[in-house]
Parts: C-alpha cells; sequence; structure tokens
C-alpha cells in the first residue's frame, strides 16, 4: 500500500464510473433488498407477508390498467374528466405522503447509508429516482401510466405527448416523494423539528385519506366541485392532459404537462438542498438537548413519581411517558388520532352532522388507535426486553400496556362524541355510546393483549417517526391481516351492544335497557377477564418466545 | 468555516508533504455547548494516530466533521491534500471510516454489501471480488459471507464495517472506537488489518477511551477534553515516562468513587 494507496491498479477511479451503470446499480441494489425479504432465512410470516403484498399490487396494477384501457369506451365525457383529474391528483400525492409513513425504511432511498461515498449529489439523485421505480408500488402505478397512454390515446401524433405525460407524471411524483421524505428528515434532526415533521406528514396522510373515502359517499355536485378544485393544480391538470391528448389538443395539453413538470423542478431542486444539508449535517440534535427534553417534563416527572410505586404502576408510567418522548410513538399515536377524527368528520360531512344518531358512530374514531391495543407487546420490543430482564411480573406489564390500550381508545371516542353531541344535541346518544364503551374499552384491551403474544410485530422505537423497519418485509402485511380481524371483532364488541341499547333507550323500554347494559357489560367484562387471563398466562409461558419474536436486531 | 486555501501550510499541501491530515480551528456548536472548540492537529503520514478523551469530550463530532458527516461551524480539514468541504467527493475518495453508529445495509449479506460497495466507489468488479474475498478470509467472515447483516453480531458488524472502511485502499482511516463492544479475538483481528495498513504507508486515525489500546497500537496521540486538545504529539512525548493512563486521568481532570452514597452496593439485600 503506502504511496501506492489509492491510485494503485485497482484503486478507487475518482470519477466513480459512468452515470449509466451507476444508476442502474442502485436499480439492482433494491432489487437485491427486495429479493432479501423471500429468502428462506425469513420467517413464514414475513415471507407470507411479503406474498400477500406482491400479489396485492399485482392485482391493483391489472386492476387499474383494465380501468385506464377501459377509458377507450363507454366513459361519459364527465365520467372519464372526473376519473383522469381526481385519480391523477390522488395518484401523485399519494406517492408523496403514503411513504413517508408506511415505508420509510427503503434502504436504497436513505442517503445515510450512502453518506461516506463518493457520489456526486447528481449521482446520488439519479440512482435514488431509479431504486424507486423498483418494487411492486412504483410498477403498479407505472402500469397505471402505461394504462393511461392507451386507454385516453386521440390521434397517432398525439401519443408521443401522452408518454410524455405520463413519464411527467411518475417522475413528479417519485421526486415529490423524495424531496418530502429528505426535508421530513431534515426536519426531524431536532425535537422539535420532529414534531413539526410528524405533523406535516400526518396531515398529508390525513387529507390523502379522506379524499379517498370521500370519493365513495359525496354527490355528483360535490364530485365536481372536487374534480374542478384538483383541476386547478398541476397534479389535477395532468390528468385533464390526458383527455385534452385524447381530443387532439396537444397545445392545451402541453402547457398543463409544463405545469406540472414545473412541480418536479421545484421538488428536484429542494431536494437538492435538502439531500446536501441532510449528509452534512446528521448530528444536530446534541446531547444536551435530549437532557434538557427529559428534563423539561415535570408533568411527567410528577406523574411517574405518583404512579411508579409498583411495578404495574411504574408499567403504566413509562409507556405513558414514552408516548409523549418518543418521536415514532407520537406520531403513531398523532396518526391514529387524526385519521379517526378524519373517518367520522368526512360522515358527519356527507349532511348528517345535525342528526343526533350521528354520535354513535364515534366509536369509529378509535379505529386506527386499535393497532397499538393490538399489538401492545411490539410497539417498543427494547422496552419488552428491558422489562423481562428488570423481571417485574407479567401482569405489571400486562397492566401497563392495557392502561394505554384504554387511553388509546377511548381518547378519541370521548372528544368525538363529545363535539358530534354539542353540534348535534344528541346527548342522549353519547350517554348510551358511553355506557356501550366503557365495557367495549376493557374488551378491546383485553383482546389486543391475548392476541398481541401470538402475533406481536416488532416496531422498534426509532428518533425517526418515520422510520419502518418493516417496510418491504412482509411484516407489515402481516400486521394487517391481524388488524383487521381484530377490527372485525371489535366492531362486534361495540356496535351490537350500542345499537341494542339505543333501540331500547329510544324506545324507553328501561328495564330492557338495564338488562341489556348488565348483559352487554358483563359479557364485554367476561370477554376482558378470559382475555386478560390468556395473555398473563401465554406470557409467562412464551415470554422468551415472544421475546426472540420481537428481538429489533433479528427483524431488521 | 473559512474555505479551502486560506490556511497557508495547506496551500502548500502536496502529495509529499508529510502530513497526511490537517486540522485548523474545527469547531462545533450544539445549542450553547461547544462540542468542538477549535481544535487544530496535524497528523503524519504513516502514522497511527490515537485521540483519547472521555465520553463527550468531542472525539466522535470531531471525525464526523473530517470525514464530511457533519458539517462544521468554523475551522477547515485536509485530507491527503484535499479540503474535505469544497472538494468532497475526492477526499472520499481518499478516506475511509469505520463510524460509530453509521446504518448498514442490513438485508444485503456481508458479500453483496462489499460488491455494491466496490461499484459505488468505482472498483472494476474483479478488483472487488478479489479484495472482498481477501478481507472477508482474513476477518474471519468466510462462513458469513452469505448471511443478511441482519444477522451479523456486533463484532462482525464493526469487522465488516472495517472491510468497506478500507475496501478502496484509502490513504487515511479514521475509526470511531472500533474496539468498542468487540470481542478480543475480533479486536486482535481488526488490529492485526491495520497494523497491516500502516506498515503499508496507510494513516490510522483512531478514536478511543481504552488508554490500553491506545498505548500499545499508536505511535501518536492526542488527548481531548470539553472539545479542546490538553496534550498531543507521540506517545512517547505525552506520557512522559509515565503511564498514558495516569497522564490522562491529570489532564481531564479523575475522580474516584469510594463509599459515600454507594455504601450500599454490593450489600447483602
Amino acid at each position: 500500500m503506502g504511496g501506492a494507496n489509492g491510485s494503485a491498479a485497482g484503486g478507487p477511479n475518482e470519477s466513480v464510473g459512468s452515470n449509466g451503470s451507476l444508476t442502474w446499480t442502485f436499480a439492482k441494489l433494491k432489487f437485491v433488498l427486495l429479493r432479501a425479504s423471500l429468502r428462506r432465512r425469513q420467517s413464514v410470516w414475513n415471507r407470507v407477508g411479503t406474498f400477500v403484498a406482491l400479489l396485492a399490487s399485482l392485482l391493483g396494477a391489472i386492476a387499474g390498467f383494465i380501468a385506464t384501457v377501459s377509458l377507450r369506451g363507454g366513459w361519459s365525457a364527465v365520467a372519464e374528466e372526473r376519473f383522469l383529474v381526481i385519480g391523477c391528483f390522488l395518484v401523485i400525492f399519494g406517492w408523496w405522503f403514503g411513504p413517508v409513513l408506511s415505508g420509510g425504511s427503503d434502504e436504497t432511498v436513505d442517503p445515510m447509508r450512502l453518506a461516506l461515498l463518493p457520489l456526486t449529489r447528481a449521482q446520488l439523485r439519479r440512482g435514488q429516482i431509479a431504486a424507486g421505480l423498483v418494487g411492486p408500488a412504483p410498477l403498479m402505478v407505472v402500469v397505471w401510466g402505461i394504462g393511461l397512454v392507451i386507454g385516453t390515446a386521440g390521434p397517432w401524433w398525439t401519443v408521443p405527448f401522452s408518454i410524455l405525460a405520463a413519464v411527467v407524471l411518475v417522475l413528479t411524483a417519485l421526486i415529490g416523494s423524495r424531496a418530502i421524505a429528505t426535508s421530513l428528515a431534515v426536519l426531524n434532526r431536532t425535537r422539535r423539528g420532529g414534531d413539526l415533521a410528524t405533523f406535516v406528514a400526518v396531515l398529508g396522510a390525513a387529507m390523502l385519506f379522506v379524499a379517498g373515502q370521500a370519493l365513495q359517499f359525496i354527490s355528483d355536485e360535490q364530485l365536481d366541485t372536487m374534480t374542478r378544485i384538483a383541476r386547478a393544480t398541476p397534479l389535477g391538470m395532468i390528468g385533464d392532459a390526458f383527455r385534452l391528448l385524447g381530443d387532439g389538443d396537444v397545445v392545451g395539453a402541453l402547457w398543463r404537462i409544463a405545469a406540472l413538470g414545473a412541480v418536479a423542478a421545484a421538488a428536484a431542486w429542494c431536494w437538492s438542498r435538502q439531500l446536501d444539508r441532510l449528509m452534512s449535517e446528521s448530528d444536530v440534535r446534541g446531547r444536551l438537548e435530549a437532557a434538557a427534553t427529559i428534563s423539561a417534563l415535570p408533568i411527567f416527572d410528577g406523574f411517574r413519581s405518583r404512579l411508579a410505586h409498583t411495578p404495574a404502576g411504574a408499567a403504566v408510567a413509562r409507556e405513558i411517558v414514552y408516548l409523549k418522548r418518543s418521536p415514532g410513538r407520537r406520531a403513531s399515536m398523532l396518526t391514529s388520532l387524526m385519521l379517526g377524527f378524519a373517518y367520522v368528520a368526512m360522515l358527519a360531512a356527507r349532511g348528517q352532522i345535525r342528526d343526533p344518531m350521528i354520535v354513535l358512530v364515534s366509536p369509529l374514531a378509535m379505529v386506527f388507535a386499535l393497532q397499538y391495543a393490538a399489538n401492545q407487546n411490539g410497539v417498543d420490543p427494547a422496552a419488552f426486553w428491558i422489562e423481562v430482564v428488570a423481571g417485574p411480573q407479567q401482569i405489571a406489564r400486562w397492566a401497563g400496556r392495557q392502561a394505554l390500550g384504554a387511553v388509546s381508545i377511548l381518547t378519541p371516542v370521548l372528544i368525538t362524541g363529545v363535539v358530534l353531541a354539542a353540534v348535534s344535541g344528541g346527548w342522549r346518544q353519547f350517554a348510551v355510546m358511553v355506557a356501550t364503551m366503557i365495557g367495549a374499552t376493557f374488551a378491546l384491551v383485553g383482546l389486543g393483549s391475548a392476541m398481541s403474544p401470538a402475533f406481536a410485530t416488532p416496531v422498534p422505537d426509532s428518533g425517526n417517526p418515520f422510520g419502518n423497519r418493516q417496510a418491504m418485509q412482509g411484516t407489515g402485511c402481516v400486521a394487517g391481516l391481524v388488524g383487521i380481524m381484530y377490527l372485525v371483532v371489535g366492531a362486534a364488541i361495540v356496535a351490537l351492544p350500542e345499537i341494542s341499547l339505543w333501540w331500547a333507550v329510544d324506545n324507553r323500554r328501561w328495564g330492557l335497557a338495564a338488562l341489556v347494559f348488565i348483559g352487554a357489560l358483563a359479557a364485554q367484562l367476561g370477554v376482558w377477564f378470559a382475555s386478560s387471563r390468556f395473555a398473563i398466562r401465554s406470557l409467562a409461558r412464551n415470554e422468551l418466545v415472544v421475546l426472540e419474536r420481537l428481538d429489533a436486531r433479528l427483524n431488521a | 468555516m473559512s474555505g479551502a486555501g486560506h490556511d497557508p501550510d495547506a496551500t502548500a499541501l502536496t502529495a509529499a508533504d508529510p502530513r497526511a491530515v490537517i486540522i485548523r480551528g474545527l469547531t462545533k456548536r450544539f445549542g450553547d455547548r461547544h462540542a468542538v472548540n477549535g481544535i487544530s492537529l496535524d497528523v503524519p503520514r504513516g502514522a497511527f494516530f490515537g485521540i483519547v478523551g472521555p465520553n463527550g469530550a468531542g472525539k466522535s463530532t470531531t471525525i464526523k466533521m473530517c470525514t464530511t458527516l457533519l458539517r462544521p461551524d468554523a475551522g477547515d480539514v485536509w485530507v491527503d491534500g484535499h479540503h474535505v468541504w469544497s472538494d468532497v467527493t475526492v477526499a472520499k475518495h481518499r478516506l475511509g471510516v469505520l463510524p460509530d453508529d453509521l446504518p448498514l445495509f442490513e438485508r444485503l449479506t456481508g458479500g453483496e454489501f462489499l460488491s455494491f460497495l466496490g461499484v459505488f466507489r468505482g472498483l472494476a468488479p474483479g478488483v472487488v471480488a478479489d479484495r472482498s474475498a481477501a478481507l472477508m478470509s482474513v476477518l474471519g467472515l468466510d462462513d458469513a459471507a452469505r448471511v443478511l447483516i441482519a444477522d451479523y453480531s456486533t463484532g462482525m458488524r464493526k469487522k465488516i464495517s472495517l472491510a468497506a472502511a478500507v475496501l478502496h485502499n484509502p490513504r487515511v482511516l479514521f475509526l470511531d472506537e472500533p474496539f468498542e463492544s468487540v470481542d478480543p479475538v475480533s479486536a486482535r483481528t481488526i488490529q492485526d488489518v491495520l497494523h497491516t495498513y500502516c506498515v503499508g504507508g496507510g494513516t490510522v486515525i483512531l478514536s478511543s477511551h481504552v488508554m490500553d489500546t491506545v498505548e500499545r497500537l499508536c505511535d501518536h496521540v492526542a488527548i481531548v477534553n470539553a472539545g479542546m486538545i490538553v496534550a498531543a504529539g507521540t506517545v512517547d512525548q505525552v506520557r512522559g515516562g509515565r503511564r498514558l493512563e495516569d497522564v490522562f486521568i491529570d489532564a481531564v481532570g479523575g475522580r474516584t468513587a469510594q463509599g459515600g452514597d454507594l455504601g450500599w452496593l454490593g450489600t447483602e439485600v
């Protein structure tokens, strides 16, 4: 080595190869990482989850392709315009915000893993774009784009412009997504910035969710309004461009494509700037800030000191303090709350806000918060490990997690219920809803605690609220399937007693109402008791099995 | 930062300059606290240079700023004649880093990781294959070449990170706490690789708070405390006939824990 270091034969080439080969290498890297999800060493559930995710993407691609190609015939002009404008808007917006909350750990697009490599920013950007196009979800959108080109094809001379529009659409979605993820990562380097980043991401995801759900319910007039609004933005304009190209209006289409291209250029500029900051200022969160953060929570310190006299109290206090301090947990809870509120708000917006009966749908606000109740042992594997080592009884840990589960479930429901009752005057409905939710909350957290040892999905605590180490591994998909199962049972636990009790109250059959209330409460508490007993015994028997499943490194 | 070329010493840097690394006035603040406070240092070519200091002294922050991972508030760093902030890409070719906490590609095998890294660094595929095989063999990772990095132990992660750091045969190697959490066998393997690298003319800069290791491995040392250098030179110069640990304790201000509030420790419950 010595003097021959670096410049010796076989030493590094300071121009780092051709741009084309580097870009290809990024794409190949992403493919290898995806392939690793199907390796035999992965757990069966991981592989099943990955397979289901691939299958879902394939079906989505086929369905989208058929839908877009079918634009060639049979669609009215109005329906076609709505489909193209709102559809393109949602696809781009979804790609921008979706990965931030669901797949933030795509390793090929995490610039910090490449920080030491002698790559120029341009090479890094090209590589990340190439990697971003590899995977089931991006390929699904590319298939949709091909379908759009075919489905909206007009005279032959417009076809190149349709292809251009599809390329600009995909690139804008991809570059915008990277710009947002990188900007949020830069913000996340400080605590306050992290909170702001979380809020922005959650807001974006909530807007997307509401828009997607609202499409199923809104009237034609509202749909037209949405179409007009979307068409006024570059994201919707691209849909309009496809429609115009179908009619042979190349000039009209071109300036709409240019508008979206301008968004892509702005996003690329922003991405470049933020990438620079992220890669050269990776460590602005100094030790003193962390120390100050911990000491600056007198409320929680006081709360903790009052609770933490027993192992169970300490477990409850730790869960709640962590909810406040962990960016990942905060983001998850905030997302659950906002999406839950959005779900109810969407129903209320259908014109039923003045109907007192709307109060009875308040429990829908907890739908997304149930993810904690269903995965009580998995949300923080490190804490689980520490508690196992520290050795408090399983019942103490179970109590802590049940307490936070109950808070997660009841908080959004009660807030929503109070707001809806205040607006609609449905205080009788509110009383019925609360009477039902008391027992239901017990039953739901009990059921969750019974499911969690068997289906615990590791969600390691992370300084990055958008980090998801289950991305591209299938475990997230398995967790989703288990969650759906839990939701169906949960809906029965809440809805059946609520409807029955309301019927009795509304018909002034007070004896029956009392019977329903007591019967439902007894049944719900019975579910809670049986589930909790099973959970505690299961934890006692299989503690180390659960621990192994949750081990952060094995499941990274 | 003052920018490239402002230091008269640095502008005279050539390939024949005896200094592999020049640090001038390096400063970094986190909030009100100076993590690194105006550090200046010359590291000779071929040196095995130890940076020692207590926890939080600024060792890791200094290494991050020398390796383009953290932009300093002020000061400059030249590695092998290249200013690391105005000549980032070239500087990254000349240096290798074993960071304390840089994320790895967990779902690549060790072999795949080195292979991709070599391509990204512009090495010919044949060279990458030969060097990867040699490094994996020397570091005792032969059997782990086809295992996902996610399944590696801490020692294996350090070793694969070292392989990644030297794969492109850099001129200067920065190592942040390379022996932390590593078993003695792995530590010895890593030391052997570093020794070979240094004998060949490479320059090693490592941070540590294990005095014995630094005393045994390094020929130069700098003691850092509260973001400043309190002593620097050859190991013999700095220790002045005493044990390095004693000099270190004197320099950073040691304290002992005897009885007092810890009287309960180790007593029967």
